[in-house]
């Protein structure tokens, strides 16, 4: 299994303790964040949600381990989408 | 017209359809306890601790399908609920929990009685909330029913301070939930499903193997008719026990680390198997390099997030069970898989798992057998976690849709006293009984006096073999029979619960076995034996940790044995 650099880039509603959420989802499957970078309120293109938070994730890991991570930020009822970016 | 936070809540229960709520009150929750007596739609259970009021209501959602309420209060009631919470969210159960918290005004200035409880469950609910504001709280409870009760169910808990009970706003509740982040997908994608057909019509031993997916769908016809259509025999995991009539041709009992050996040995050799509603649990899978070798499999879950995460996956079709499984029965052709379903046939004939052997002492797979006999099958089982649990899961045979209530993922020992409380609350007119351990029985013991408050005619059988029996199989098997901290001395039960004001008898015997069920069935409320059963029983077949799941352990002395009465073949 190739591990490669991966960037997800996760748009959050903005409610109290979403980032605790997410920490705790990284903690407690496992995953391993070599950065996170957090930007308040920003405006998403044609988006008429207001108050979210983008989150850049930059991770090493397989295609498997970073498809699960996708999914599991999802799950999370606050986090609105997760997508992955490729430069 | 305004009204008080505790009103609004009350007000926000009667709509979502509330009837019942499992609670213990304490300082922060007295002005929702001072409101409740005005909405006598809402019965309040009185439980004696309160992880009682989470398993009950959890057993009163998996046996009723409609949300769970229990109530706690803050610091030390919030997190006597943990566990009862975790047990939820690890079997998908529809609870919602709320806790009273200090005013908000003291919140994290460590006032009394004060806990953190959405940091500390924020892992083991499927989402929670803490109101900060009387305005938000109906929106809260809208949005948590609807969070517990859609997609892959689960836990919500709801944190509530006093002061926010206390003040008041004006009472709307929201016709619908506007989450961003939430929308399950429901519908299978239908490239999928066609990719899913093939494989079914071009499969030579194909195997399926429902979970609890199933009864949480109701997708119950829709997995005869694709067993039977395709004629694939049909295996389940311990929690889809009751998903698949047990006495149907097709039906080739649980799999798994306690599971029929002739189901694992089905999984070791099928070449397409069909995971629906499961999630490849350890305790199902075993050695997970080495399951399903030859197959290529379609697991069919409403948890995108369960796909591939334990195993790698062919085909995977994301969305409701029963929606899927309509659609796919739309597009499979009729086939036969005679010579497989034979080789299955041969398996059972050589590797019977229901017999029971014959010999002076009081089994406890005996005395299951007879629990199943006395009620024709008529009855929800609800287990504790051990070897009653497996006994119950092999030695009962369920055909009754969702029959078996069972803590499977969590293992919560203690679980079988409260939740069949719960299931009996919910299913006043079905014959429940409690299968206990004398360990786990009593971990929640104290809640036979909410059965006698409550008078729910739960009827309780004990496996009493002086052990916390599956450690000390454990410890035979693989501990070189040093047993540590396994034998187990109780109370006298039968006197505990005529103290508690309950029925009782004890029964060591194998010919009392029938007149004490039938003793126990005639008699109008709640009821329990002590069967003193042989201590060194162990249960089989098994799986050791870590081993390919063909590679069974069998029970040894299958010479002196006793036929079992061969299950009924259902038309």
């Amino acid at each position: 299994m190739n591990t490669m650099k991966h960037v997800l880039v996760a748009v959050l509603e903005d409610k109290p303790g979403v980032l605790n959420r997410m920490a705790s989802v990284f903690r407690r499957r496992g995953f391993n964040i070599e950065s996170v970078n957090v930007i308040d309120t920003i405006n998403v293109d044609n988006s008429e949600l207001p108050n979210l938070t983008r989150v850049t994730i930059v991770l090493s890991g397989t295609k498997t381990t970073v498809d699960q991570l996708k999914k599991q930020l999802d799950k999370i009822v606050d986090v609105v989408k997760v997508s992955e970016f490729h430069a | 017209m305004k009204m008080t936070g505790a009103q609004i809540l009350c007000e926000s229960l009667v709509k979502e359809g509330v009837e019942v709520i499992f609670g213990y009150p304490g300082g922060a929750l007295l002005p929702l306890y001072d409101t409740l007596p005005k909405y006598s739609q809402l019965r309040h259970i009185l439980v004696r601790h309160e992880q009682g009021a989470a398993h009950a209501a959890d057993g009163y959602a998996r046996a009723t399908g409609k949300v769970g309420v229990c109530l706690a209060t803050s610091g030390p009631g919030a997190t006597n609920l943990v566990t009862g919470i975790a047990n939820a969210f690890l079997d998908s159960s529809p609870v919602v929990a709320i806790t009273g918290q200090v005013p908000s005004s003291l919140i994290g200035k460590d006032a009394f009685q004060e806990v953190d409880i959405t940091g500390i469950t924020l892992p083991i609910t499927k989402h929670n909330y803490l109101v900060l504001d009387v305005d938000s709280l109906a929106k809260v409870v809208k949005e948590s029913f609807h969070l517990a009760r859609t997609g892959r169910p689960g836990p919500i808990l709801i944190d509530v301070p006093r002061d926010v009970l206390v003040n008041e706003a004006e009472f709307h509740y929201p016709d619908k939930v506007d989450l961003p982040g939430y929308k399950p997908t429901l519908q299978g994608h239908p490239t999928q499903i066609k990719k899913a057909t093939k494989l079914i019509n071009e499969a030579r031993q194909p195997l399926i193997i429902a979970g609890r997916g199933v009864i949480i769908s109701g997708a119950y016809a829709e997995l005869k008719q694709l067993a039977e259509a395709a004629q694939i025999p049909v295996v389940t995991t311990l929690l889809g026990i009751g998903c698949f009539p047990e006495s149907h041709a097709l039906s080739f009992g649980m799999l798994g680390m306690h599971g029929m050996a002739y189901a694992n040995m089905a999984v070791d050799a099928t070449d397409v198997l069909i995971a629906i509603g499961m999630r490849f649990d350890d305790r199902a899978t075993g050695k997970i390099s080495t399951f399903a070798p030859h197959a290529r499999i379609i697991h069919i879950d409403i948890d995108p997030a369960e796909i591939g995460k334990n195993i790698r996956v062919d085909v995977p079709i994301v969305g409701d069970v029963k929606a899927i499984l309509q659609e796919l029965n739309k597009l499979i052709t009729s086939t036969e898989h005679v010579t497989w379903i034979q080789q299955l046939e041969d398996w059972r004939k050589e590797h019977p798992a229901t017999e029971i052997r014959e010999c002076e002492e009081l089994l406890p797979q005996f005395v299951i057998r007879k629990i199943h006999e006395v009620t024709r099958g008529e009855a929800i089982i609800v287990t504790g976690v051990g070897q009653n649990q497996m006994w119950a899961a092999q030695h009962f045979w369920y055909d009754r849709p969702n029959s078996l209530i069972s803590s499977g993922g969590l293992g919560t020992m203690g679980f079988e006293l409260p939740a069949a409380m719960g299931v009996k609350v919910g299913c006043p007119d079905d014959t429940v009984w409690c299968i206990a351990g004398d360990g786990g029985f009593q971990m929640t013991i104290q809640e036979l006096a909410t059965i006698v408050q409550e008078r729910l005619a739960v009827k309780i059988a004990i496996m009493n073999n002086a052990h916390l029996g599956m450690i000390r199989q454990w410890q035979e098997f693989f501990y070189g029979k040093r047993y540590v901290a396994s034998p187990l001395a109780s109370p006298d039960f039968v006197k505990i619960a005529e103290a508690y004001g309950i029925s009782a008898l004890r029964v060591k015997r194998s010919e009392e076995v029938v007149p004490a069920i039938e003793q126990a069935m005639q008699h109008e409320g709640p009821f329990l034996i002590d069967f003193v059963v042989e201590p060194g029983e162990n249960v089989y077949p098994m799986v050791p940790p870590g081993a390919t799941v063909a590679e069974c352990l069998e029970e040894p002395r299958k010479a002196e044995s006793l036929k079992a009465p061969r299950k009924e073949v259902a038309v």
